[in-house]
């Protein structure tokens, strides 16, 4: 192990290795920051030259690029509330309110540190665990994994503390949402009505988009021509970037937390980055002190998803070189680029390419601190749009959120599929209606229905004796039992 | 004065015109050979980004232009959607016919055919095939703990009631596909577990004993799980390519075993493990021979075959003439046809 | 029921009962499916319609009923993102009908013209029109998000422009 690791350093600190990898983070920085679009795109439209480099320079170059994406998704989500990738809806929450009070540079400064902070102790941790991981991955059987999604969703559907009632219905209906298409056990076709756009499900950004997006920005230009999304407040000292870094600091426990719930489930297949900030947001309004203000503009609300977000990553990378399981689309990807660098993601890489795994360590943890310094430099500049006046920005946005749904699958039912959830989404904010579970029922439901079948089929009945199954499941109904006795003390206490 | 000039400009107009009309046509009846200079060919992925077809459609992306002539340049278009289905139908209807589109064609394009599914715009045969470029042969195993260690032995255990668990992706997968292939081929039993999200998860299953083998493709047990053959983690009880595989020479092929009334299925197995390429119906002959004869040179480069291992798969190649002659025939073999219909039922 | 304050059912109620209405329509059709592929979305699907229900029942009584119980709004204690309260219901119901207006007219225009046609003619006359900019100020916006679409979407990454109505006609 030693000399893998004195052999991966000598590979990476060199010029032409750390050209790439800047290179790479400055790429991904220019078209990640584009609504829907990310590092996937990036990395297709590169991928024939990728393959051409050496296997050290072209992962190095990989991870640049991608590394940036979980920190520069944030800027649109701050800045218009429109989230750069579904890892930063959370960040919405908070992070566009602050905007909207003047606090743009704040909110940026405090997600770029939280980001560039939890990705290394994302990477850290992961790396301390893996010789632990085989072991801990073959406990985790079918059974745990579906347990666990069940109890994400849960969670989540439940953070709506005030409406739990409402919140369990939508994350319902995201599951339900999300089974439309063939049903993976048996292939046959549910719910699709004979249309072809749909026999593989509606695809997750044009709802994404639809749901979020377009309701934010309607409401966005309620004022008069001339208004700035910046209207609600006057900068002051408070509001600057280095603020957001005060922030960090004086909530640095929130953000190891969050930091460690991020890799946790960014190490369980499947589960990935849209349910860990879910999960460390809600961490963070569970555990936080006066709780009046998630949802208004809380720096905490910025802190916690985002820490969790590049934290996840780390355990998704892990995934994807240890065992071949790729987290998230992206990954897909970078695993297809993998193999025709002649590397295959497995057990192979732990040992005779040990070396390369390093390098992709390395390269995370160094892309992470060039992504937080790049995004860092550059915010006053980009709060600075907060300033522009909305109604010029508006039809720039609306083509960009038009075009990030029509790419996900090319088809006219994006557009139809963008248009019909706005409206939904539109009348589900004007109604209160929260609407983050229904992204994650969408996002958990194939996995949790693939492995409900494989644990039936595999395990029969006796599934649910297994221990951690049973310590989950008490965790579910803990997590419901608490959610709904905090609810009626609130309605008691008015 | 003005009728001078009005006169002047008609003619110059008519003259626009007709040499407008004759350039065009002239353009329209260009030789093939020059066609292609300064052309842009669109390879149409039949997945996204990073999935099956996108990988195939890039290979051919990096090395077919230089052996066309005239050096076209070669985009790859992803149209993801109902497992190509939806790319096939923009390539059958809707893509020039001119030489400047190519698709990939999903294996469950066969299946679906064979079900007469109505979502399809086209007619299997029709298309004009470039050629297929790889094969990827299965390897079918059991861990060697479990008592389905040889063919016999999983015959006798069907008799006492008991089936090996086989894990597959989705039921158009070469994972399920082979397997079901052995059941009706040689007449054992199997259960076959589908719905895995990847090849790893299944792998991770057979690591932890919950299933018992799987139909896993040549090159990607090599690539992630070679120890398991060095320590006999497992047993492979057959392989699915015409040859015997050179790393296991004491594997039988599937053809050896099978009873010779059986073997037109196996001509249904093979077509399923191709990797192929098509043109719309209707391309000029002589622009499709040239794209069929780059095709073939391709496959000679060096380049392109380590590519291929790369991605685990064997190059394998069948010309374009020779596949659409056999996929003309694959449509008209009924038990192939009832085959699949058999597995997606 | 009481609806004490006010004669207007609560708009969550509406909402209620479309949700409710999808619900039932998804489980009601799962019916046919066999036993395999209908069990989850009905493990998930009847409870929820249970809930929705429930939450229809709530809604029936009022705004007024969750007032009466101390909740200062319908908004207490959902997670998302706040709506300006400010602003009454009647203005931000015209504001949002007339921004529906302009978005639906680009996508209109988007399946009439395509894509390439209709960006920069959505983002001009938005321009122009609503957000009173001067024309040459439009024009050059509108021409440098055309560009950016083109030179991103069209040269870089090769997307698959859909076939707009207009070409259709005319082939």
């Amino acid at each position: 192990m030693l000399d893998a690791v004195v052999t991966a350093t000598g590979e990476i600190f060199t010029f032409s290795r750390m050209a790439w990898l800047f290179g790479g983070v400055l790429l991904g920085s220019v078209i990640g920051f584009v609504p829907g679009i990310g590092g996937r795109t990036t990395l297709a439209i590169l991928l024939p030259f990728i393959v051409k480099m050496d296997p050290a320079s072209a992962l190095v170059l990989i991870v640049g690029i991608h590394a940036i994406g979980n920190t520069a998704d944030t800027i649109p989500a701050i800045l218009f509330g429109i989230p750069g990738s579904t890892s930063a809806t959370a960040t919405v929450m908070d992070g566009f309110p602050m905007a909207k009070k003047g606090e743009a540079e704040r909110a940026m400064g405090a997600s770029f540190l939280s980001s560039g902070i939890g990705g290394l102790i994302g990477a850290f941790t992961v790396l301390a665990t893996i010789p632990m991981i085989r072991p801990l991955i073959l406990t985790f059987g079918n059974p745990e994994f579906f347990m666990t999604a069940i109890l994400a969703i849960v969670m989540i559907a439940l953070l709506t503390g005030g409406a739990p009632v409402k919140g369990l219905i939508v994350g319902g209906l995201g599951l339900l949402i999300g089974m439309i298409g063939d049903a993976p056990q048996t292939g046959v076709q549910r719910w699709t009505f004979d249309q072809l756009y749909l026999s593989d499900g509606i695809p997750l950004i044009p709802i994404a988009l639809g749901i979020f997006a377009i309701p934010e920005l309607i409401d966005m230009t309620l004022g008069a021509t001339g208004t700035r999304i910046a209207a609600g407040g006057p900068i002051t000292s408070i509001s600057t970037k280095w603020q957001g870094v005060k922030d960090v600091a004086a909530h640095w426990w929130l953000l190891v937390r969050s930091s460690f719930i991020g890799s946790w489930i960014g190490i369980l297949p499947g589960i990935g980055s849209s349910s860990a900030i879910w999960l460390a947001y809600g961490h963070a309004v569970q555990s936080g002190k006066d709780k009046e203000n998630f949802g208004k503009g809380d720096v905490r609300g910025v802190i916690a998803p985002e820490a969790a977000n590049n934290a996840s990553d780390a355990g998704d990378w892990c995934l994807t070189l240890a065992f071949g399981i790729p987290g998230s689309a992206t990954m897909s990807l970078i695993m297809a680029a993998m193999l025709l660098l002649g590397l295959t993601p497995g057990p192979k890489m732990l040992t005779d390419h040990l070396h390369l795994t390093l390098v992709i360590v390395w390269s995370l943890v160094l892309a992470n601190l060039m992504a937080t310094g790049l995004c860092f430099a550059f915010t006053r500049q980009l709060a600075g749009i907060t300033k522009l006046p909305v109604h010029y920005l508006f039809p720039v946005l609306i083509v960009l959120i038009f075009l990030a749904a029509y790419q996900s699958t090319a088809d006219w039912g994006d557009l139809v599929a963008l248009l019909g959830f706005s409206v939904i989404g539109v009348c589900m904010k004007r109604s209160g209606w929260p609407r983050p579970p229904l992204i994650v029922g969408m996002v958990l439901q194939r996995l949790a229905e693939t492995y409900f079948f494989l644990t039936t089929k595999l395990y029969g009945y006796s599934w649910l004796t297994r221990p951690i199954v049973i310590i989950l499941f008490g965790l579910t109904v803990w997590t419901i039992v608490h959610a709904v006795r905090r609810h009626s003390k609130a309605k008691a206490r008015a | 004065m003005e009728s001078k000039n009005f006169r002047n400009a008609v003619v110059a107009t008519l003259a626009l015109a007709i040499g407008l009309i004759f350039s065009l046509r002239y353009a329209g009846a260009q030789s093939g050979e020059s066609f292609f200079k300064g052309q842009t060919i669109t390879i149409i992925a039949g997945s996204s980004p990073g999935g099956g077809t996108d990988s195939l459609a890039r290979l051919l992306s990096r090395h077919f232009s230089k052996h066309i002539p005239g050096n076209p340049k070669l985009v790859v278009s992803n149209v993801a959607g109902a497992a190509g289905l939806i790319a096939a139908n923009n390539l059958y209807n809707r893509a020039p016919k001119d030489g400047t589109a190519i698709g990939t064609m999903a294996t469950g394009l066969t299946f679906r055919t064979a079900l007469r599914d109505p979502a399809l715009k086209f007619q299997l045969e029709k298309f004009t095939y470039l050629g297929q470029i790889a094969s990827e042969g299965n390897f079918v195993y059991v861990r060697s703990e479990t008592p389905f260690g040889s063919i016999e032995a999983i015959k006798k255990a069907n008799k006492e009631g008991k089936k090996p668990k086989f894990g597959a992706q989705a039921k158009e997968h070469n994972s399920n596909v082979v397997p079901m292939a052995m059941e009706a081929i040689l007449g054992i039993d199997v259960d076959v577990v589908y719905g895995y999200p990847g090849t790893a998860e299944i792998l991770l299953d057979i690591e932890r004993g919950a299933l018992d083998g799987r139909a896993h493709a040549r090159g990607s047990l090599f690539a992630t799980r070679s120890n398991w053959l060095e320590k006999n983690f497992i047993k492979v009880l057959v392989v699915t390519s015409p040859q015997r595989d050179s790393r296991l020479p004491n594997v039988p092929t599937l053809e050896e075993i099978a009873p010779a009334d059986k073997k037109p299925l196996l001509e249904a197995m093979y077509s399923v493990q191709g990797r192929t390429f098509a043109m719309p119906p209707g391309v000029p002959p002589d622009r499709t021979k040239i794209l069929r004869d780059a095709f073939a040179a391709m496959f000679k480069d060096k380049e392109f075959q380590q590519d291929v291992d790369k991605l685990g798969w064997n190059d394998e190649l069948i010309r374009g003439e020779q596949l659409n002659k056999k996929v003309e025939d694959l449509v008209h073999n009924e038990l192939a046809m009832g085959f699949f219909r058999k597995i997606l039922q | 029921m009481s609806k004490k304050s006010g004669n207007k059912l609560d708009p969550s109620f509406w909402l209620a009962l479309f949700f409710a209405a999808v619900i039932a329509i998804l489980v009601g059709t799962a019916a046919r499916l066999d036993w395999d592929t209908r069990l989850f979305p009905w493990a998930i699907g009847i409870p929820a319609l249970a809930l929705a229900v429930r939450q229809l029942l709530t809604d029936w009584r009022g705004a007024g009923a969750n007032a009466e119980q101390g909740e200062a709004t319908r908004y207490a204690g959902v997670l998302d993102i706040p709506v300006d309260q400010s602003i009454s219901p009647q203005e931000m119901f015209r504001h949002t009908v007339k921004t529906a207006r302009w978005i639906f007219a680009f996508a209109f225009g988007i399946w009439f013209f395509g894509f390439l046609i209709s960006i920069p003619l959505f983002v001009f006359f938005y321009l122009v029109y609503e957000a009173q900019a001067r024309k040459p100020v439009g024009l050059i916006i509108a021409g440098l998000t055309f560009l950016f679409v083109w030179g991103m979407f069209d040269r870089l990454m090769h997307l698959a422009w859909p076939e707009a109505a207009l070409f259709t006609l005319l082939r």
